[in-house]
């Protein structure tokens, strides 16, 4: 699903410029649920932003579902955004003057989705995320795990084929982070390919395979046993053995 | 279209709208005074205009003076006066000529009575075609015709205050009740028949008149053939300072005075004065076009710059837009939408208003001779909406670009 080659990403910094990722190898089959961690500044939001489309890379190649993603126009970006990719972030990020059912239906309405079928879309999505009660609702008037919940709904109305969520539970309570947590397994085992960044090992656990990053370098790679994923989503395996050898963080 | 887009495009103006109304109220108040000004402009152009529609618009007066200068050992201070043959001459020599015609007035005062009822009144010579150069309009009766001159008939066209004075007004009651038309007057003693009554906008001193054949004139009352006076009309499509020209050059060589000699002739044209008040109405016009677009650009500045505020304000929501997946186009229509929902709003309310306005005026009689009818015609309100569509892009472009420009991984940093 996703192929990255030999990716470089530098920042410009005035006169020089930061290189963050360099020589960057990593391939993520359709279907994962995959984890990535690492220290702050090492890397994980530059990497899931040019994952998701956000933002361009120097040189190298990266494939999305066989596509070459390269030098892509703004509105070619968009349109892959739209239809392929879902979002979801650290700060929710829902818009503060729509209801929860019409901040989830914006994304059909740059689809082009026909307006008679938005509100059945996402009231739908809603429903998958246990917020059907809630959809006349302002954010204001939402708990943070109500809006990250609002928020899934948003990535997943246009059915896409990859999620990325950047630090998803990174404002919200343990408690919360596992019940956003358990949406999330429950997405993975509809089929969807999963990209989360978090700094918390637990939440790390819950995914299939863990990607630790160090200063822009994958250090870690770790596969997660099958079946704590397809068999029971709630007990991750805390003791899981690492597959590759590295300096474990944190 | 997508009726969603105008929906969520007043939804995000209607968080702002103590601020929005605010800065709206200027567009408002540039169309609105554009339009106030434009219609008192057109009143005040109306009303001067009006002054001209007296006589014809294409019509001259001519009238003879003294000499002032020698010409081909002719001494100065020579009368300058027309006869019919002279009048004929210039109208063969000058084809833009039209109508032309004399008038030989007998007095300002011209004793005037019926029975005992009486006044002095102005009593003139002309042709029959007199009455179109200066748009008297029959009220009763009828006009002269050429008869009464081939046989010069005693016969009068009275003015409408005179048959006041005469008919209406009179002491004795039976007099009041008298149909005028065919009852005879007395002009300096010589009775005159009344075939018509006139009246004429060009107010009570123009109703004050008497016109009689000019050959009755001549054998009754003075019968030297000259007169003083020369009326005329042009045909359309002569420029006017050509045509004066040529009719000076033609009469000074029929009446042997110099074409320079300026006090030999007075000459008055309608359509000079005409293009004066015109043109100077156009400079108002000119004027309040600056004033008025000053105003309106104000209030698009204003405009401009809250939306680029709010614009600021609202980085984050437009990069998780284009996040999820909004084109730069989208997120430009939508701002660009936004300013012209506001400016459109606020411009038509702004065109309303100074329509009411206007008509307001001109229902409550507050026109004078100055001030008529104050009105914007319908090209200036079709003008007034392009300008408004204008306004509204103008004044979004700038916070249009910016949104545009705002990238979603910037946006979404600040956490
Ligand atoms: N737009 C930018 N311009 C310049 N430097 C940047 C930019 N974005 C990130 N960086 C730098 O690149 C490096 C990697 O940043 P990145 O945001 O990917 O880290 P991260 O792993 O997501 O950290 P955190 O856990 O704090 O979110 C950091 O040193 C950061 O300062
Ligand atoms: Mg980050």
């Amino acid at each position: 699903m996703i192929e990255l080659k030999n990716i470089r990403k530098s920042y410009p910094l005035g006169t020089h410029s930061l290189v963050v990722l360099e020589h960057f190898q990593l391939t993520i089959q359709e279907g994962e649920f995959v984890s990535i961690m690492g220290a702050s500044g090492s890397g994980k939001s530059t990497l899931l932003n040019i994952l998701g489309l956000l933002d361009d890379y120097d040189s190298g190649e990266y494939l999305l579902a066989g596509n070459l993603m390269k030098s892509l126009s703004e509105a070619q970006a968009a349109r892959y955004r739209n239809q392929f990719l879902g979002f979801v972030f650290q700060s929710f990020n829902l818009i503060p003057f729509k209801r929860a059912w019409e901040n989830v239906a914006l994304p059909l309405q740059y689809k082009k989705t026909p307006r008679r079928f938005r509100k059945d879309m996402a009231m739908e999505a809603l429903d998958r995320v246990g917020m059907t009660e809630r959809a006349d609702h302002f954010p204001a008037e939402l708990s943070g795990g109500q809006k990250q919940r609002v928020a899934i709904a948003r990535a997943l109305v246009t059915e896409p084929q990859v999620v990325f969520a950047d630090e998803p539970t990174g404002n919200l309570d343990s408690h919360t982070s596992h019940e956003v947590m358990d949406l999330f397994s429950s997405i993975h085992q509809q089929g969807k390919t999963l990209v989360i960044v978090t700094h918390e090992e637990d939440i790390a656990q819950r995914t299939d395979r863990l990607v630790h990053l160090s200063d822009g370098k994958i250090v870690e790679d770790i596969r997660y046993e099958k079946e704590s994923s397809f068999g029971s989503p709630t007990k991750p395996k805390p003791d899981a053995a690492p597959q590759l050898a590295g300096s474990e963080s944190k | 279209m997508d009726l969603d887009h105008w929906r969520e495009v007043a939804q995000s103006i209607w968080r702002h709208k103590t601020r929005t109304i605010l800065t709206a109220f200027g567009v408002f108040w540039g169309i609105f005074m554009l339009v106030a000004l434009l219609g008192s402009g057109a009143a005040m152009k109306n009303g001067a205009m009006g002054m001209f529609k007296d006589d014809a618009v294409n019509s001259v007066f001519i009238y003879g003076s003294r000499t002032s200068k020698p010409y081909k050992g002719l001494k100065p201070g020579r009368r300058i006066q027309f006869t019919m043959e002279h009048l004929e001459a210039l109208k063969r020599a000058v084809p833009a000529i039209d109508i032309i015609t004399p008038r030989k007035r007998v007095d300002y005062d011209t004793r005037v009575n019926f029975g005992a009822e009486q006044g002095t009144f102005d009593v003139r010579g002309v042709l029959p075609d007199y009455a179109y150069i200066e748009k008297t309009i029959l009220t009763e009766g009828r006009y002269l015709n050429q008869k009464d001159l081939d046989e010069r008939r005693r016969v009068a066209l009275v003015g409408a205050e005179i048959i006041n004075v005469l008919f209406k007004n009179a002491a004795d009651p039976e007099v009041q009740k008298l149909d005028p038309i065919g009852k005879y007057i007395q002009i300096a003693g010589v009775p005159f028949k009344i075939i018509g009554t006139f009246k004429d906008i060009g107010g009570d001193r123009e109703l004050r008149r008497i016109f009689l054949p000019v050959t009755t004139v001549n054998e009754v009352f003075d019968p030297s053939p000259y007169f003083r006076t020369i009326a005329l009309t042009t045909h359309e499509g002569y420029p006017w300072e050509e045509v004066e020209q040529q009719i000076i050059q033609q009469l000074s060589k029929i009446r042997r005075f110099d074409p320079e000699d300026s006090s030999a002739l007075y000459v008055r044209a309608n359509i000079e004065e005409f293009q004066r008040v015109q043109s100077l109405y156009q400079g108002i016009n000119v004027f309040i076009y600056i004033v008025g677009m000053g105003t309106l650009f104000a209030g698009i500045v204003g405009v401009s710059n809250v939306m680029l505020v709010t614009v600021k304000e609202r980085r984050k929501e437009i990069g998780v837009r284009k996040a999820i997946g909004a084109t730069p186009f989208t997120i430009l229509s939508m701002i660009l939408k936004e300013a012209l929902l506001i400016t459109g709003v606020a411009g038509y309310s702004g065109l309303i208003a100074g329509v009411g306005l206007l008509s307001i005026v001109r229902n409550s009689g507050l026109e004078t001779d100055f001030f008529q009818n104050p009105s914007v015609d319908l090209s200036i309100a079709g003008l007034a909406c392009l300008v408004i569509m204008a306004a509204g892009v103008a004044a979004g472009y700038l916070p249009a670009k910016l949104a545009v420009s705002i990238k979603p991984i910037e946006a979404l940093r600040y956490e």
